[in-house]
């Protein structure tokens, strides 16, 4: 950085570069849904929203390019911008939803299942306290269809539909009531969860990957499940189960179960994660 | 783990180096450095990292960075729009020195805030640079992560139908925000404050331009890349929103620095260490508490989504440690102190978190006593 007239700033460039590239990725991945796999949809504005920023300041900072007598400039520090955006361009978002192999021990709560049991130990210690559904209530008109509802769950002939919208609300309320729903029919998809130590050869779970604010924070839910077929059922792959309500008694707890009358393989919905609430 | 350490020690003995030849040199040892390290790290990880564990890893890195720079950018807006637009003498009058009043506005500015811990830091480093007296601006930016709506609402939702938990959260929060406020207004004016000449409206940068100068431009290792014309006074509305929205971007870069950092660090943890194993270390050794709120430094999760994981802890931990998790979290975590050290001192960075800390763990634990 010599003294005199007037040199291009590599700080400023640098900047300027970063910015665009973050603003770039951010509304790249906007654009084309893959912010989905990072981070909660209610972030979205936010992101966007600084996209913009990064923008409006990146134009304001092509002002500095040209830098006048006596300033220095220490661009050394930006090197710890570069990384995380080469990464974020260079290799793509990771769709948490497998359990299998190596990686699934390292995979976040894929490999907890506290998360899970967690609902249950809460919910029962809830049954008693009627206020518990207050909240859960408005949280589900909000995102309610239109469809036949009660409570904002839907139903279609009957069954209740467990679905991406509404399957936050659905445990919530099958821990919370499940005297209730005993004996309701019920649908719903998920990957299939087995855990050799802890359930027996009939169990598994179909399981989702919830995603609360953002992909550090992932947990896996689902209900267990009981199906005379489940060693057919292979791992990871994405099923559509359908069968009835009821209780049981896993670890010492009384959870909500569903008796598997069938268990149909499935695509890999568009919206993997659960996102619980906006 | 180790490596990655190395290399920020490594960065952090550079800004003495502060010959101007020696700046590319600088850069490029700096580049060499982190290239072999970064080799040795693969080449040591080869055999038990698959990619997808990379990309695992990668897909948390990114998260956190998406979510944590908009409310980031947030945070340095109002730090920059605080330093172009409001006088000081403002600032102050809302935080009076006059302690009383001032920690309760401190205590719930928060409300008013909905963001989080990020986007603290910037702010509370402005209201220092604007003369409010430190323990009341430390405990608002310990009170501010816990009562903002959004963790309020988002902890409503991780335990529904017991707001007890929410509302104990809050409490907790506000009272150990007070406590740590209060031990450090004992110490007074002893505590030293902004790192170096933080405080000092004058530029070293060798200008020898008379300007008006909260910005620590050469006091610490920032960036210094401005044309001087910016940080002045005066200027329409206009040229004052372009002054603001460059030192916010000079803010971003900065403070940035460390939270890339740190989210760098949280994810290689979070990743590399299954959160089941904090449950495990807790079941064994009887010490939960410490190691609630040791999960709670190490994953650095943001105050808005902390309840979620919390309420995942509490299968096996009792109320007590979980309440540690929530409360202690937003205080204090990797991110949070790799951003105060930026523009505060080293050792006063420490003594604060270990003074938080320790008010965290005797609150909690007579709570856990009394009450569990």
């Amino acid at each position: 950085m010599k003294k005199s007239a007037s040199y291009l700033s590599l700080d400023a460039a640098f900047k300027i570069l970063l910015l665009l590239g973050f603003a770039a990725f951010f509304i790249g991945s906007v654009l084309t849904g893959t912010v989905a796999l990072y981070v909660h949809k209610r972030m979205i504005p936010f992101i966007l929203f600084a996209a913009g920023v990064m923008i409006v300041i990146a134009v304001l900072l092509t002002g500095r390019l040209f830098f006048q007598d006596g300033v220095k400039s220490k661009s050394r520090a930006l090197l710890f911008f570069a990384v995380p955006l080469v990464l974020a361009l260079v290799l793509p978002a990771k769709a948490f939803d497998s359990a299998s192999g190596v990686g699934g021990d390292l995979q976040l709560s894929a490999g907890d299942y506290s998360a899970f049991g967690s609902v249950s130990s809460e919910s029962q210690s809830d049954l008693p306290a009627a206020s518990g559904n207050s909240d859960i209530s408005a949280v589900s008109s909000e995102s309610g269809s239109s469809q036949t509802e009660e409570k904002g769950l839907t139903y279609k002939d009957g069954v209740l539909i467990v679905d991406g919208n509404n399957y936050y609300q659905c445990m919530t309320y099958l821990y919370a009531d499940l005297d209730q729903y005993v004996g309701t029919k019920i649908q719903m998809d998920g990957f299939v969860w087995k855990d050799s130590e802890k359930m027996t050869e009939e169990e598994f779970v179909p399981a989702r990957m919830m995603m609360v604010c953002c992909a550090a924070d992932m947990v896996t839910v689902g209900l267990l499940c009981r199906y005379d077929k489940t060693s057919q059922l292979a791992a990871d792959s994405w099923v559509t189960v359908t069968g009835v309500v009821d209780k049981a008694e896993f670890e010492g707890e009384i959870i909500p179960c569903i008796t598997v009358e069938t268990a149909e393989e499935t695509e890999r919905p568009a919206q993997e994660y659960i996102y619980p609430y906006y | 783990m180790d490596i990655k350490e190395k290399q920020e020690e490594k960065v952090e003995i550079q800004p003495e180096q502060k010959s101007k030849a020696g700046g590319l040199s600088v850069k490029l040892s700096v580049g060499l450095v982190i290239l072999i390290a970064g080799y040795v790290l693969f080449s040591a990880l080869r055999n038990i990292v698959t990619v997808s564990d990379v990309e695992v890893f990668n897909t948390v890195f990114i998260s956190v960075l998406m979510q944590a720079f908009p409310f980031m950018l947030v945070g340095v807006l109002i730090s920059s729009f605080m330093h172009v637009f409001v006088p000081d003498e403002w600032v102050v009058r809302i935080f009076p020195s006059r302690y009383g009043l001032g920690y309760l506005t401190a205590l719930f500015a928060g409300l008013f805030f909905p963001v989080c811990e990020c986007a603290i830091i910037p702010v509370m480093h402005r209201l220092v640079k604007k003369g409010v007296a430190m323990p009341i601006a430390v405990t608002f930016m310990l009170s501010a992560p816990i009562i903002n709506p959004i963790s309020i609402i988002s902890t409503l939702y991780a335990f529904p139908g017991q707001p007890e938990i929410a509302l104990m959260r809050v409490c907790l929060g506000l009272l150990i925000a007070l406590l740590t406020g209060l031990v450090m207004s004992l110490y007074g004016k002893k505590l030293p404050v902004l790192s170096e000449s933080g405080e000092i409206h004058e530029c070293g940068c060798g200008c020898g331009e008379d300007h008006d100068h909260g910005h620590d431009c050469c006091s610490h290792e920032e960036e210094h890349g401005h044309a001087h014309e910016e940080d002045g006074k005066g200027g329409g509305l206009f040229d004052k929103l372009r002054r603001m929205l460059l030192h916010a971007g000079d803010e971003f870069f900065s403070v940035g620095k460390y939270l890339v950092i740190g989210a760098f660090i949280t994810s290689l943890i979070q990743t590399v260490i299954p959160r089941g194993l904090f449950s495990e270390l807790g079941k064994k050794s009887g010490l939960s508490l410490l190691i609630m709120m040791l999960a709670a430094f190490l994953l650095s999760a943001c105050s808005t989504s902390d309840a979620f994981i919390a309420r995942g802890f509490l299968s096996r931990f009792s109320l007590g440690p979980v309440m540690g998790f929530m409360v202690f979290g937003p205080m204090m975590d990797i991110k949070n102190l790799l951003m105060l050290s930026n523009g505060f001192q080293k050792g006063f960075v420490i003594r604060l978190s270990l003074l938080i800390a320790v008010l965290n763990f005797f609150v909690l634990s007579i709570l856990t006593l009394v009450f569990f």
